[in-house]
């Protein structure tokens, strides 16, 4: 068995990773397709006053960061609402706010014991048997659903007018949509780090949509780079001793720049024949 | 009213005011059933607007809209009508999507979440790229099509949902002739099936010879019922100012 499988913990982030390869594209190709990357984004950073939050209370850092993401999300559309700001204005607000809101509730939490930056850019040695339970729980719900609403999602995701003027329910939808967001956010806390959340759910889809084809082929070439992104990701983490979540971010920005070099060699070849 | 005599559309009363502007005011209309009706007007006579207010994407400030007799803001009622914005509509030019997919989505208004699609929905998806003649660029991907193209993969999409009604909103724009006949022959034979067809478009003259009623306005109703109206001097002259109305007399219509 290799050294790295020696080691419960990076079992553990293997099996964390991997459900996260999974559920990160696949919620994350609707946010790209839809020009929401930066929603995830402010998502991701709220969350952060959530894991703050959690460790304050002594609770589940992934239940709590899934309740800040959810009020974010209400907090943010009922802003939307009402007009005063603009779109741009109340996903800054919230991204900065959530970040500040987190970094002052850790800094008010009594010293020791916790290290700001695992939660940041992720760590290995924050996934605990139970994180995994927890991970694979929402990771299963996550993908039922996202199952369920799949046409529903792309109907919407296409153009809305249409899919509303067909009877389909685009406000719940697009709600549905940003809950799954919020937990797949929740749920790669430990192993991506909040700062780099984000990253996982758009940079697999955007290497994939390189090959410029269907949203199915897409969606499955977006899993592979996915899975290669936090296999390889950890093993470089484990044996560079980096935090894990900058590494799998650093080898799906990797697997993009292949990805178009490979897409411009392949379009350029079709041309000239 | 019986049955038979229900119209497709009715509109009540229906005003739409928008920052303080009256986008159109108190129209009542109805379009029958399997009519093919034309919709006309300047730019910014309230076209598009009047549209979105029949498919419930905007709320009328005053009157109703029935669809065969009920709301339009009911969901069965919504699923019985097909839409094909101006312009592609909010379809992202880059959108990673095959023209079947897209077709496809078509089904999606008149399924459950829940329900997977069957045999009767791909004989749906397949008879609207049929329709359209476009069963060729089914593995094409939406970036990869003309504009004459992406037009009939998004009426093939409108009718994969086997709509009773049709709203097309300016569908023939930019297209060139080739594609603006194709697109022309496919409409006459669904509405030969007896679909009901709502045309927006500025080509007067070819909407004459395509359809058989019309909605002429310009912030109010000018006329609407047989497309005669639509051809006589008089409500040309209002509808669109009179240099339009001489050129197109001046076709021979």
């Amino acid at each position: 068995m290799p050294t790295i499988l020696q080691y419960d913990f990076m079992i553990r982030a293997f099996e964390a990773g991997l459900i996260l390869a999974v559920v990160a594209p696949t919620i994350g190709i609707f946010f790209v397709v839809r020009r929401y990357s930066a929603i995830a984004d402010t998502l991701a950073h709220v969350s952060l006053a959530g894991v703050a939050g959690g460790l304050f209370l002594g609770i589940s850092t992934v239940w709590s960061a899934l309740i800040a993401c959810l009020l974010a999300i209400l907090g943010m559309e009922r802003i939307r609402e009402q007009r005063t700001l603009s779109s741009d204005t109340v996903v800054s607000l919230f991204l900065f706010g959530g970040l500040a809101l987190g970094v002052v509730l850790i800094g008010l939490r009594p010293a020791g014991g916790v290290n700001v930056a695992n939660y940041l850019f992720g760590s290995v040695l924050t996934v605990s048997q139970e994180t995994i339970r927890q991970i694979a729980f929402m990771g299963a719900v996550v993908c039922l659903l996202a199952g369920i609403f799949w046409r529903s999602f792309f109907a919407v995701s296409l153009d809305e007018d249409v899919a509303a003027s067909g009877g389909l329910p685009v406000r719940f939808l697009n709600r549905t949509l940003a809950v799954l967001g919020a937990t797949v956010i929740a749920i790669s806390i430990n192993v991506v780090g909040v700062l780099l959340i984000g990253a996982l759910m758009v940079i697999p889809v955007l290497a994939a949509e390189q090959f410029r084809l269907g949203f199915r082929s897409t969606w499955m070439i977006s899993l592979s780079l996915s899975i290669f992104s936090v296999v390889f990701g950890l093993i470089g983490s484990y044996y560079l001793n980096l935090a894990s979540g900058a590494s799998i971010v650093l080898c799906s920005v990797v697997l993009f720049l292949v990805m178009m070099g490979l897409s411009k060699i392949s379009f350029s070849n079709k041309r000239a024949s | 009213m019986s049955v038979m005599s229900t119209p497709a559309i009715e509109a009540i009363g229906l005003s739409y005011v928008r920052n303080g502007e009256h986008l159109f005011e108190n129209f009542s209309f109805s379009v029958k059933k399997g009519s093919y009706t034309a919709v006309i007007g300047p730019n910014g006579g309230g076209k598009t607007t009047l549209m979105r207010v029949l498919l419930g994407l905007l709320p009328s400030t005053s009157g109703s809209v029935q669809i065969f007799g009920r709301s339009n803001t009911t969901r069965d009622v919504r699923r019985r009508i097909g839409y094909v914005p101006q312009r592609g509509g909010l379809i992202e030019p880059t959108f990673p999507a095959t023209s079947q997919e897209i077709v496809m989505a078509g089904r999606t208004q008149i399924l459950k979440f829940w329900n997977r699609l069957g045999p009767s929905d791909q004989q749906a998806v397949n008879t609207a790229f049929e329709i359209m003649s476009i069963s060729h660029l089914r593995n094409r991907t939406f970036a990869s099509l003309s504009g004459g193209e992406r037009q009939r993969v998004l009426l093939a999409r409108a009718l994969a949902a086997e709509p009773d009604i049709l709203i097309l909103d300016e569908p023939v724009d930019g297209l060139d002739p080739d594609s603006r006949e194709e697109f022309y022959e496919a409409l006459r034979h669904v509405n030969a099936q007896g679909k009901t067809i709502l045309f927006v478009s500025h080509d007067v003259h070819r909407l004459a010879k395509e359809a058989d009623s019309a909605i002429c306005l310009r912030h109010e109703l000018v006329c609407h019922g047989s497309k005669a109206c639509m051809l006589t001097g008089t409500q040309l002259h209002d509808l669109y100012h009179p240099t339009k109305s001489e050129l197109i007399q001046h076709h021979g219509i």
